[in-house]
């Protein structure tokens, strides 16, 4: 069942054997390529006023940004997010809703002091703000503007608190650095737009829902389809321009109902693609519903399992890649630890750095440069990610062993693996 | 909840990553539900004859019905059910410095489920219970009346599984605690009402031509670059509230509002943060004043937002004070009508500053005041707290809480109060809370006025007696709150954002900025020396334990022989360190100059 080997945001591959390696071959750019590619990406941003308005606030910020008594910035970036989303909820046969929404989001990061030892604390880890949806320059810099300001005086309020802090711990309290170098990255990719059949599947979904007529031993069936066309923009004063399109498309389809006894039974199927033409046909969905109501008004006969059970299991392919993804997933994420604490990451393997985590015949790599897998399109794969550094295949573990050679340079050094920090205006994807 | 506000709404959770806290105000802001009553005709004096012909009525009315008859086998069995069916449609046009910042159209539609299980005497919403008696849920939005009836089936279900336990609940509590000074029971009887209120069709709203107003409105504040945070907000809602109850009533009320809100808002130098807010309230999108009504409107606010931010700073004060209407207005909300509504009369942790004042002078014998939701418009403005039927089927009434100065009565929902057995109309609510007693439209009328245009001379004479060196003039404010409960001090504090002082001795009077008026209700309200002859209107959204509601105060203005001020809490961030983009270059500027104006 594919639903649930995407419920993951990551895509995590499992690998037979061997370690993919973790070489990255990044060109040095020259000097005079990078003026050129510069010029090109400017170039390139001709014509599309949110890009030209956060070049032009982030130049001005750069060269003029200082309060007396502060550090002028060493860093700052500008991310946004430029959502066109189409939700629609049905129930009983149907639409409860249906709301089509655009926004923008902006968030900024102003970092003061340097890569050792910087801002990047408390409230100095940026502010966010909705940016206007009309390509009006002075608009949309009038914000730029103010969200700049507002992180760069929380930038200096985090970088005060947390070197005070520091002064708590003896003997280098901060080993890892706070920011890692990263190359230039230009690329200025074709926008994405949302082009769905709205009401064809609101059709849909009133149809789904309606099945609930056959099943009246069943409380609720309800389903819902998400799409979003997002453009992010990412500019740096390290002088990286990212612009590229990526979207998403989802359905869930949810029955529930109670047994005579009044335990509580639900079903939840969904589907995650990054095209809507690849989502299950509308023939597809309505026989997968009906299996799911058929699995729910058995499960509503079944008898409860009355003992514990300890022993061997076999998971199915689909279930095994939720456990791997449960157990490792979250745990290679390099998160920075808490100030004062010399472990490199959080979690579980914080301190497993080139020991055994699982057994030998199993390797684990993340590869978000991987567009399809046996001929199947990957929702978590993507170019570059939310710092502007370019996406590469991670090897997490290889033949049992967690790995951490990592030659390419992040963002967080510390980090096992470049997390992709695809945000949505809701979090962190 | 103890912290009521006047134009100033709970916190909603935005789903946005930490926006900006300015931004996400005005977004709470534009996120309420304001509902003012269309039906022009329709007179309140329906009669259980009119027969609805509403298709929804109908579902629910079976629907409600086939539950009453299945729950009265139940044990404990509900002896009230109630359901109420909001259609919502909703759009949001803002715009920024001539940027279109959110354009949304939004259709939902809710039901809420009121059970009550026990007896009037007695049942589940007793004390703190009250919550549970209601029961809330989204309805599809067409008119399937077996997809509706079982949606409404799994709420009734859910809110049975909800109301009986608590009763269970409730009913060991009376039985353990000490016996509540107020016995009176928890549901007072009721007429059931039939009524089906006409829709009035409203002109079609021109979105594209709104947006275009709404861009080039907020496009103005692009020629001040000390105006950091503008937006314009246009909130245009139009809903229909359906209601049938296990009594017999069945009543529905379509209603309409659009509401402009312009906020405004600088930095002094010393950090402080000084916002202007205007709103404009009609029944209908084509019930706003003109374009270039507000136009002019918005160059004052940035004109007295420039004055403002070169200000001083007042100081703490007690003395001869003037309030205008609109500050009066508020005054008046806070201090005296959250006081007067019935529920806060028998919860035993509220101070009941007036429930045992009935029949004595709680005010200066020339002044009274009404609550009276009935009203429409005032001196040519359209009042926000107007509606037909309150929350709970209940007509609106106009009460009469204060005759010449003595109480007489409260603001009244079907919770009784010693003394007090029913409803006045007053019982109100936002969707998916339970009703209480709550203001609509409160009206402060004066016996004892001077015209307006002396009140700054009697200040005058104030102060010369008193021997103060000036007095202060209150001239508009933002909004208030006041604390209700025994456990905090019995305080006020109401919002004003023009303050001028008024010196005796002939010197023009001086703006000054950063005070808010503080003060105790019992002392404030006897200070009352004359007021003006002319009555004026603050429309807000008031904010307490039932939810936000749209409201009106009204007042003329007043003299107070002494009124308190105190120093406001403020931020202490320097203002923007570059200037404005678009204020530094020439292009920009000249851009901004021919956008402000493109008019139709």
């Amino acid at each position: 069942m594919r639903n649930k080997a995407l419920c993951l945001v990551l895509p995590l591959v499992l690998l037979g054997s061997g370690a993919v390696s973790a070489e990255q071959a990044f060109a040095e750019m020259g000097e005079k390529t990078t003026d050129m590619a510069t010029a090109a990406a400017h170039e390139a941003a001709k014509g599309d006023a949110l890009l030209e308005s956060l070049l032009t606030e982030l130049d001005r910020s750069k060269a003029q940004l200082k309060m007396d008594l502060v550090q002028a910035p060493y860093y700052i970036e500008y991310r946004v997010n430029d959502v066109d989303e189409y939700s629609a909820d049905a129930a009983f046969g149907s639409i409860r809703e249906g709301d089509r929404r655009r926004m923008r989001v902006l968030r900024v990061v102003v970092r003061i002091g340097d890569y050792k030892q910087d801002s990047f604390y408390n409230q100095g880890t940026g502010s966010a703000s909705i940016l206007p949806l009309d390509d009006d320059p002075i608009a949309l810099r009038r914000q730029i503007w103010l969200l700049t300001d507002e992180a760069y005086k929380n930038a200096a309020d985090a970088y005060a608190e947390k070197l005070a802090a520091l002064k708590q711990f003896s003997a280098d309290p901060n080993p890892v650095e706070d920011f890692a170098h990263a190359p230039v990255v230009l690329s200025v990719g074709p926008t994405v737009s949302l082009k769905v059949d709205l009401k064809q599947w609101e059709k849909t979904l009133e149809e789904l829902t309606s099945l609930y007529r056959k099943y009246p031993e069943v409380q609720s069936v309800s389903a819902t389809a998400r799409f979003t066309a997002v453009n992010d923009y990412f500019v740096n004063s390290e002088g990286t321009i990212v612009r590229q399109g990526r979207s998403t498309a989802t359905v869930n389809i949810n029955g529930s109902t109670q047994a005579a006894d009044g335990m509580r039974l639900s079903r939840n199927p969904f589907w995650t693609e990054a095209r809507a033409e690849d989502l299950p046909s509308h023939d597809e969905l309505l026989q997968e519903a009906t299996k799911m109501l058929d699995s729910l008004r058995a499960l509503r006969e079944a008898p409860i399992a009355e003992e514990s059970y300890r022993g061997p299991v076999l998971f199915a392919p689909d279930a095994a890649d939720d456990i791997v993804a449960g157990l490792i997933g979250g745990n290679v994420l390099g998160r920075k630890p808490q100030l004062g604490r010399p472990n490199r990451t959080t979690g579980a393997f914080a301190t497993s750095y080139k020991t055994r985590v699982l057994p030998k015949f199993v390797s684990v790599a993340d590869d978000p440069t991987l567009k399809q897998f046996q001929g199947k399109n990957l929702v978590g794969s993507y170019e570059i990610d939310s710092e502007g550094v370019k996406s590469q295949q991670v090897a997490l573990v290889g033949d049992g062993m967690l790995q951490l050679a990592m030659l390419q340079p992040s963002r967080y050094p510390g980090m096992l693996w470049n997390e992709p920090l695809t945000v949505t205006p809701y979090g962190k994807g | 909840m103890n912290i009521k506000q006047v134009d100033q709404p709970p916190q909603r959770v935005f789903p946005l990553p930490r926006l900006t806290r300015r931004l996400a105000t005005s977004w709470l802001l534009a996120a309420q539900l304001t509902c003012l009553p269309l039906v022009a005709a329709a007179a309140a004096a329906d009669k259980a004859t009119t027969k609805p012909a509403d298709a929804l009525l109908q579902i629910m009315k079976s629907e409600l019905d086939r539950a009453r008859k299945d729950l009265t086998k139940s044990d404990p069995a509900p002896y009230f059910l109630s359901y109420t069916i909001y259609d919502q449609d909703q759009i949001l046009i803002a715009a920024s410095y001539g940027g279109l910042l959110t354009d949304t159209a939004e259709r939902k539609r809710t039901a809420d489920v009121t059970m009550r299980v026990g007896t009037p005497e007695l049942d589940n919403t007793h004390g703190q219970s009250r919550q549970s008696g209601m029961t809330s849920g989204p309805l599809p939005l067409n008119d399937d009346s077996d997809a509706i009836a079982r949606s409404l089936w799994e709420l009734t279900d859910r809110a049975y599984k909800r109301a009986a336990p608590s009763y269970l609940n409730v009913k060991t509590n009376t039985a353990v605690q000490a016996e509540e000074e107020d016995k009176s029971p928890d549901f007072s009887k009721a007429d059931p009402r039939i009524h089906v209120g006409e829709r009035l069709t409203d002109p079609p709203f021109d979105r594209e031509a709104w947006k275009g107003e709404v861009r080039r409105l907020s496009g103005a504040f692009r020629k001040y670059p000390d105006v950091y945070f503008a937006t314009v907000l246009l909130q245009i809602s139009s809903s229909n509230s359906r209601m049938v109850s296990s009594e017999g009533a069945e009543i529905a009320t379509p209603s309409g509002s659009a509401r402009l809100l312009i906020e405004a808002q600088t930095r002094a130098d010393d950090g402080m943060d000084l916002l202007r807010v205007e709103t404009f309230q009609a029944p209908l999108a084509s019930g706003l004043p003109s374009e270039t009504d507000i136009a002019a409107k918005i160059e004052k606010m940035a004109t007295d937002l420039k004055s403002l931010r070169a200000a001083p700073v007042a100081e703490p004060y007690d003395g001869p004070a003037l309030l205008s209407g609109r500050a009066a207005a508020v005054f008046f909300h806070e201090v005296l009508g959250h006081r007067l509504e019935g529920h806060r009369q028998r919860d035993e942790e509220e101070g009941q500053t007036f429930t045992k004042k009935v029949g004595q002078e709680v005010l200066p014998k020339f002044l009274s005041v009404m609550d009276d939701p009935t009203l429409r418009e005032l001196e040519g403005v359209k009042l926000s707290g107007t509606y037909e039927f309150d929350s709970e089927g209940t007509p609106a009434q106009r009460v009469e809480v204060i005759e010449n100065g003595i109480l007489k009565n409260f603001l009244m929902s079907r919770m009784p109060i010693k003394n007090f057995d029913n409803s006045n109309g007053h019982g109100r609510n936002q969707p998916g809370l339970m009703p209480t007693g709550r203001q609509g439209n409160l009206v402060v009328s004066s016996t004892q006025s001077v015209p307006e245009s002396e009140m700054r001379e009697k200040l005058i004479e104030l102060v010369k007696k008193e021997g103060k060196p000036y007095g202060l003039y209150f001239d508009d404010i933002q909004g208030g709150f006041t604390l209700t409960t025994r456990s905090l001090p019995q305080a006020f504090q109401v919002l004003p954002v023009i303050v001028y002082k008024v010196y005796p001795d002939g010197r023009p009077d001086e703006l000054v900025r950063g005070v808010d008026i503080v003060g105790t209700p019992l002392a404030a309200l006897t200070r009352i020396i004359t007021t003006g002859d002319k009555q004026h209107v603050f429309n807000g959204i008031c904010g307490a334990e039932s939810g936000s509601v749209p409201v009106s105060a009204v007042a003329p203005a007043m003299l107070f022989s002494e009124m308190e001020v105190q120093k406001r809490a403020h931020g202490h961030d320097r203002p923007p360190i570059l200037p404005a983009p678009g204020a530094d270059g020439p292009a920009s500027g000249a851009r901004s100059a021919s956008k402000a104006e493109m008019k139709p």
